[in-house]
């Protein structure tokens, strides 16, 4: 097997860069699984050229690769009750990322004995027009795709035989991004991976579907789809961790692009002081999770939805003058209520409590802990919001009405609740509102 | 001499009784109307039909639509709704589907009003008065802001609730001379000397004082006082707003600016929109009325009213009021 027919294979490139995001590749392993190192290198080649085209570190930056940890270890069972197995793990880092460690270690267990052979290839390195690696004898030989000395014991020993086969991969992916544009602890990394349902002709069992797999964010399973992740807790200024668990034919880990957006905040001076970012990126964790996994995109079909909040002060870090009465702290009025509302100089206003007269529910307590309606560009907020409400009350600034599904964040009372469906992800990730009062 | 000058009045009389007669009866003035609704008796609150304007090359006068007289009642809607009231006393529903209440249909409904203390429990009557488009309803509106909670401290909710009370009046004023000789008389800061507010809980906990609570209280009431006025959809209110413009506003006016250019925004919705368009959209759906707020707020009228009102913040206050204040706590 070879590049082509495994691109051909699932109709798109392996190694293309999409959106200048960054694809790390996983192949699927079959008598040539060990191949899949050498054929790695061109990509890192071709990532070292994206890395090369990303802003100086200082500017916020999409997220980078620093280092990818893969081992791959699988069984194969034939049927002459011979085992095969083999372990390959392969490691490339920033910097010096013409570095590919590659260590084979098959290990053939006969139905008559076993016969270990470990094998070593060590630095495999691009010089700028040819690949060269270097065995743990210190031999050194130039060489290209086509004509690498590979082992070929398996055609010979194993012939047609069939087999079964079991293999677990871990990828380890370290992956850091440019932070100076704000200090907020809070890297979103929108990563997709998925499997080959139907790879060379083999179709891989449910348990095999990569339904099945566990994507681990800093150590801790953070995804119920299966198919996007992020992360919460690393600083943006430092190398990040993605780790991948996959039990399956093939995968892919991509960061995809999402949708950045900057908004100001505003308080009333008397009003507790809030750090919304925290709020905002607990809301934007809740629209990323997608609970009830892939589905038929339905109304009530909940979507992984990916918006990453950058809060700033306002130039007005305390509200303008103008509404420095009490009446604008405690809001009792409606009027108060929308001239806030439709004030230009934060996109967030915190004050202490919102309570108007709200003729179609009035037994709710406390009645809007957030208020947001388009076209204003700018929410109220009290200052014990929820990150549920806060991104509820964007919703609104995107267009968005209630939904009736108690599960939904669009519902009325949705203090809880972090369901998205596919139209809302569409409002949700539109285009950015204008950033005011900056 | 003086008996025949009193025949020729009494023709006079009487000749422009049978013209009032023959244009109040004539045919094409009133809205049609749905039989069997119960919105049969909310002719009046019918929004103009544009097309219909259109169609005769007019643009809609809602000004004249306002002045048309109301539909009769139609009396088993209307009871049926003061029964559905009686019932559910606490929730509002949407004021096109309030009819015009008789006089004895409001007594009925003030009696019930007088069963329950706080405003949640008699919300929905409170709605249905204010909207009951009979000016019997004044006198309980009145009483509820002046004096029946005077003194004394409300929760959240019902002082929410309660500062919604005078905006009722406005909505009355349409058919209350009353009501709006009440709001106007109360545009006065005098008139407010001998009143005492009540107060709220949360606010008095907040703030740690009584006084400061029932001192927001009041600058609360008396902005939503303002705000009132142009939900009546009465010429004089634009006379009002006009003579605004023109003229120096006192302090007490200048202090409620945002709360007067809210009411040329409510009285722009009657004109362009028509009452219906008013009551269930914009105070009811709270937030539909927000979003029309801040669409007018962007128009030239909008803008006009937004420059007046950040005048008088100065006017009153000498500073700029975009001006950037220090942060006293905190970031």
């Amino acid at each position: 097997m070879n590049l082509n027919q495994t691109n051909n294979a699932h109709g798109h490139s392996v190694w293309s860069v999409v959106n200048s995001a960054l694809l790390v590749r996983e192949i699927r392993p079959d008598a040539k699984t060990a191949r899949c190192g050498i054929l790695a290198v061109p990509s890192l080649i071709l990532l070292l050229g994206l890395l090369a085209q990303l802003p100086a570190q200082g500017q916020w930056t999409a997220p980078q690769l620093v280092t990818q940890n893969v081992t791959d270890n699988w069984t194969k069972h034939y049927s002459d009750g011979s085992k095969h197995e083999s372990q390959l793990s392969m490691t490339r880092e920033s910097g010096g990322l013409q570095q590919l460690d590659y260590v084979y270690s098959p290990i053939f267990q006969w139905r008559y004995g076993m016969e270990r052979s470990t094998q070593t290839y060590k630095a495999w390195q691009w010089d700028g027009s040819a690949y060269k690696y270097k065995l743990f004898s210190g031999d050194t030989w130039n060489c290209c795709l086509a004509d690498m000395p590979w082992p070929a014991w398996e055609h010979i020993q194993f012939g047609q035989q069939g087999y079964s086969e079991w293999r677990s991969k871990n990828t380890l992916v370290n992956m850091k991004t440019g932070g100076s544009e704000r200090s907020q602890k809070y890297v979103l990394l929108v990563a997709s991976a998925w499997a080959y349902t139907a790879w060379n002709g083999i179709t891989p069992t449910a348990s095999q579907q990569l339904a099945h797999d566990q994507i681990h964010v800093g150590g801790a399973f953070l995804n119920p789809d299966f198919r996007r992740f992020r992360r919460v807790d690393a600083n943006a200024t430092l190398s990040s961790t993605v780790y991948a668990t996959v039990n399956s034919y093939g995968f892919d880990v991509q960061v995809d692009a999402h949708k950045r957006q900057t908004l100001t905040s505003s308080r009333h001076p008397n009003a507790a002081y809030r750090d919304w970012q925290i709020a905002f990126d607990f809301g934007s964790d809740a629209m990323g999770k997608d609970d009830d996994g892939d589905g038929n995109s339905g109304a009530s079909e909940d979507q992984g939805c990916y918006v990453e909040f950058i809060i700033k002060p306002a130039a007005n870090s305390v509200f303008p003058t103008e509404f420095q009465d009490g009446k604008f702290d405690f809001i009792r009025d409606g009027d108060n209520l929308d001239n806030l509302l439709d004030a230009s100089f934060a996109n967030v206003k915190t004050v202490t409590a919102i309570e108007i007269e709200y003729p179609e529910n009035p037994g709710i307590t406390n009645i809007f802990s957030g208020y947001a309606v388009p076209p204003s560009d700018s929410m109220v907020l009290d200052s014990g919001a929820s990150g549920i409400t806060v991104v509820h009350e964007y919703g609104h600034l995107n267009g968005l009405e209630h939904r009736s599904d108690p599960n939904a964040i669009m519902y009325n009372n949705s203090a809880s609740k972090n369901e998205v469906n596919g139209a809302e992800v569409a409002s949700f990730e539109s285009a950015p509102l204008q950033v005011l009062g900056l | 001499m003086t008996s025949s000058r009193n025949n020729l009045l009494w023709l006079v009389i009487v000749v422009a009784g049978v013209v009032m007669l023959w244009l109040a009866m004539r045919p094409g003035k009133r809205q049609p109307v749905e039989a069997g609704s119960v919105a049969v008796a909310t002719g009046a609150l019918q929004r103009t039909n544009p097309v219909a304007h259109a169609n005769m090359g007019q643009t809609p006068n809602v000004e004249e639509a306002a002045m048309v007289e109301p539909a009769p009642p139609d009396e088993d809607a209307a009871e049926a709704f003061v029964q559905q009231v009686i019932e559910n006393p606490g929730q509002p529903v949407k004021p096109s589907l309030i009819p015009k209440l008789s006089d004895d249909q409001v007594d009925r409904l003030v009696r019930e009003y007088f069963k329950y203390s706080t405003p949640l429990e008699k919300y929905g009557i409170i709605w249905a008065l204010g909207f009951s488009q009979n000016d019997r309803a004044f006198d309980t509106l009145r009483y509820s802001v002046m004096e029946e909670y005077a003194g004394k401290e409300l929760t959240r909710k019902d002082n929410a609730i309660q500062l919604g009370v005078v905006k009722k009046i406005g909505v009355l004023a349409r058919h209350s001379d009353r009501a709006w000789n009440f709001l106007m008389q109360m545009t006065d800061e005098n008139s407010w000397n001998r009143y005492e507010p009540w107060s709220e809980d949360y606010i008095t906990q907040q703030k740690g004082s009584l006084e400061a609570s029932k001192n927001l209280v009041l600058s609360t009431l008396h902005g939503s006082l303002f705000g009132a006025l142009g939900s009546s959809g009465r010429p004089e209110f634009e006379l009002w707003a006009n003579n605004l413009l023109e003229n120096e506003p006192s302090d007490f006016q200048k202090a409620s600016a945002s709360s007067i250019k809210h009411s040329v925004f409510r009285y722009r919705q009657i004109r362009n929109n028509g009452y219906e368009y008013l009551y269930d959209e914009i105070l009811y759906d709270i937030r539909m009325g927000s979003s029309a707020f801040i669409i007018w707020s962007r128009t030239p009228e909008g803008r006009k009213w937004q420059a007046w009102q950040d005048a008088q913040f100065t006017a009153l206050h000498g500073i700029d009021p975009n001006s950037q204040p220090v942060p006293r706590n905190g970031p």
